[in-house]
C-alpha cells in the first residue's frame, strides 16, 4: 500500500518535470536531455520500491535534476558558444554527394549504419543524395540531389489553395468554445449549421472541424445514425 | 521568450527552497540530537553509578522523547537507521530493567554512536558528497 501512494507521488513529479522541460525532453533529445532523462527514470523508480528511503530523497533530485535542465537549455539558448559544447554540432557526413570518410570516423558512425538510415529515409543509392547531416540529436537530416529531388508545384508552375489551421470545434458532444472563437463563429451559427444538416443537438456531434481546406467536417455520433 | 523567463525564475525559487530547508533539516537534527544525546549520557551516568530506578525513569523519558522525534526524523533519514535507534533503545531499556550494567553501558554506547552519527552524515562536508 505504502508503495502505491509512493508511486503516485513519485509519478506525478515526474510528469511535472517533464512537462516543465519541454517537449524536447520526449522528442528528439539533445544530449544533455538524454541524460536527464535516463537519471530522472532511475532516481524515481528506486525510491519507489524502496519503501526504506524517505520520500524526499526521491524528490530532491528530480527537482535539482530539472533546475539544471532548465539552466542548461536557457543558457543554450542565450550563448551559441555554450550551445556548441553542450549540444555539439552537426556534422556533414555526406558533401557535395561523397562521403567524408573522416568525419564518419570521427563520429563512429560506419557506413552500413549510414546506408541503413538513408535507406530508411527513402534513399537507396548515395549518388541520390547532395547532403547528408548527422544532427546534434543523433537524426540525419538528407537534402537530396536536385535531379532527384520530387517535383513541386512550384515546379510545374501549378498554383496552390490557400492552407488554413485545422480547428476543432465540437469534440464528444462538447463545443470547444476557445477555437470556436479563433474560427471567428459563434454558438449560434453553429447551431444553424448543424440544423441545416438535420442535427438539432450538440451532443449527437461526434466530431466536427474546420480542415486545412477551411470547409466544416462533421461527424455524428453512431448510435445517433442507428 | 517571456516563459523562459518565468520557468527560469521559478526553477531558481526551487533550488533556492531546497537549499535553504537542507540548511534547516540539518539544523533540525543537529539540535534534536544535543537534546537527545544530553538525556542518553544523563541516562549512562546513572547506570555506571548503579542508580537503577532514575537510569530506567531517564531512559523512558528518552524513549517517549526518542517516538515523538522519530516521525519527523523519518521525512529525511533513511528509515533503517530509525529502527536501529528504536531496537537498541528498547533492548537497553530492558537492559537497565534487570540491572545489566556492562550490557546496558554496550548499547547505550551504540544507541549514542548512531544519534550522533545522523546529523553528521547530512552535513555538506567534502567526505560526505564523494
Amino acid at each position: 500500500m505504502l508503495v502505491f501512494f509512493r508511486t503516485i507521488i513519485l509519478y506525478i513529479f515526474v510528469i511535472i518535470a517533464l512537462r516543465i522541460m519541454g517537449k524536447g525532453q520526449i522528442g528528439e533529445l539533445q544530449p544533455y536531455e538524454l541524460v536527464v532523462t535516463i537519471m530522472l527514470s532511475e532516481l524515481a523508480a528506486v525510491p519507489m520500491q524502496d519503501t526504506a528511503i524517505p520520500l524526499f530523497d526521491g524528490i530532491v533530485p528530480i527537482l535539482t535534476l530539472m533546475f539544471l535542465e532548465i539552466i542548461i537549455s536557457y543558457l543554450c539558448l542565450k550563448f551559441i558558444g555554450f550551445r556548441k559544447v553542450v549540444s555539439g554540432v552537426p556534422s556533414i557526413l555526406i558533401q557535395k554527394g561523397k562521403v567524408d570518410e573522416r568525419e564518419l570516423s570521427k563520429q563512429r558512425v560506419n557506413l552500413d549504419d549510414l546506408m541503413e538510415e538513408l535507406r530508411m529515409k527513402g534513399y537507396l543509392n548515395i549518388s541520390e543524395i547532395e547532403y547528408a547531416i548527422l544532427e546534434p540529436n543523433g537524426t540525419l537530416s538528407v537534402i537530396p540531389k536536385p535531379e532527384t529531388k520530387p517535383v513541386t508545384k512550384l515546379d510545374m508552375n501549378l498554383t496552390s489553395n490557400p492552407v488554413f489551421l485545422p480547428i476543432t470545434i465540437v469534440l464528444d458532444g462538447h463545443i470547444m468554445k476557445d477555437n470556436l472563437k479563433i474560427s471567428g463563429h459563434d454558438i449560434k451559427w453553429l447551431k444553424s449549421t448543424l440544423k441545416t444538416k438535420n442535427i438539432r443537438d450538440i451532443k449527437n456531434v461526434f466530431f466536427a472541424m474546420f480542415d486545412s481546406n477551411g470547409q466544416l467536417f462533421i461527424q455524428e455520433r453512431l448510435n445517433n445514425e442507428e | 521568450m517571456k516563459n523562459n523567463y518565468k520557468m527560469l525564475v521559478f526553477s531558481v525559487l526551487i533550488v533556492i527552497i531546497i537549499i535553504v530547508s537542507g540548511f534547516g533539516v540539518i539544523k533540525y537534527l543537529t539540535n534534536t540530537t544535543r537534546v537527545l544525546s544530553d538525556q542518553l549520557k544523563i541516562t549512562q551516568v546513572y547506570v555506571e553509578n548503579q542508580n537503577w530506578n532514575k537510569a530506567y525513569n531517564s531512559i523512558t523519558l528518552l524513549q517517549n522523547n526518542w517516538n515523538k522525534k522519530s516521525t519527523t526524523w523519518a521525512l529525511f533519514i533513511n528509515h533503517h537507521e530509525i529502527d536501529e535507534i528504536s531496537a537498541h533503545l528498547r533492548s537497553a531499556k530492558e537492559y537497565i530493567k534487570y540491572h545489566q550494567q556492562a550490557d546496558s553501558i554496550a548499547y547505550l554506547a551504540t544507541l549514542d554512536h548512531y544519534i550522533e552519527h545522523i546529523p553528521q552524515i547530512k552535513k555538506v562536508t567534502f567526505e560526505n558528497i564523494f
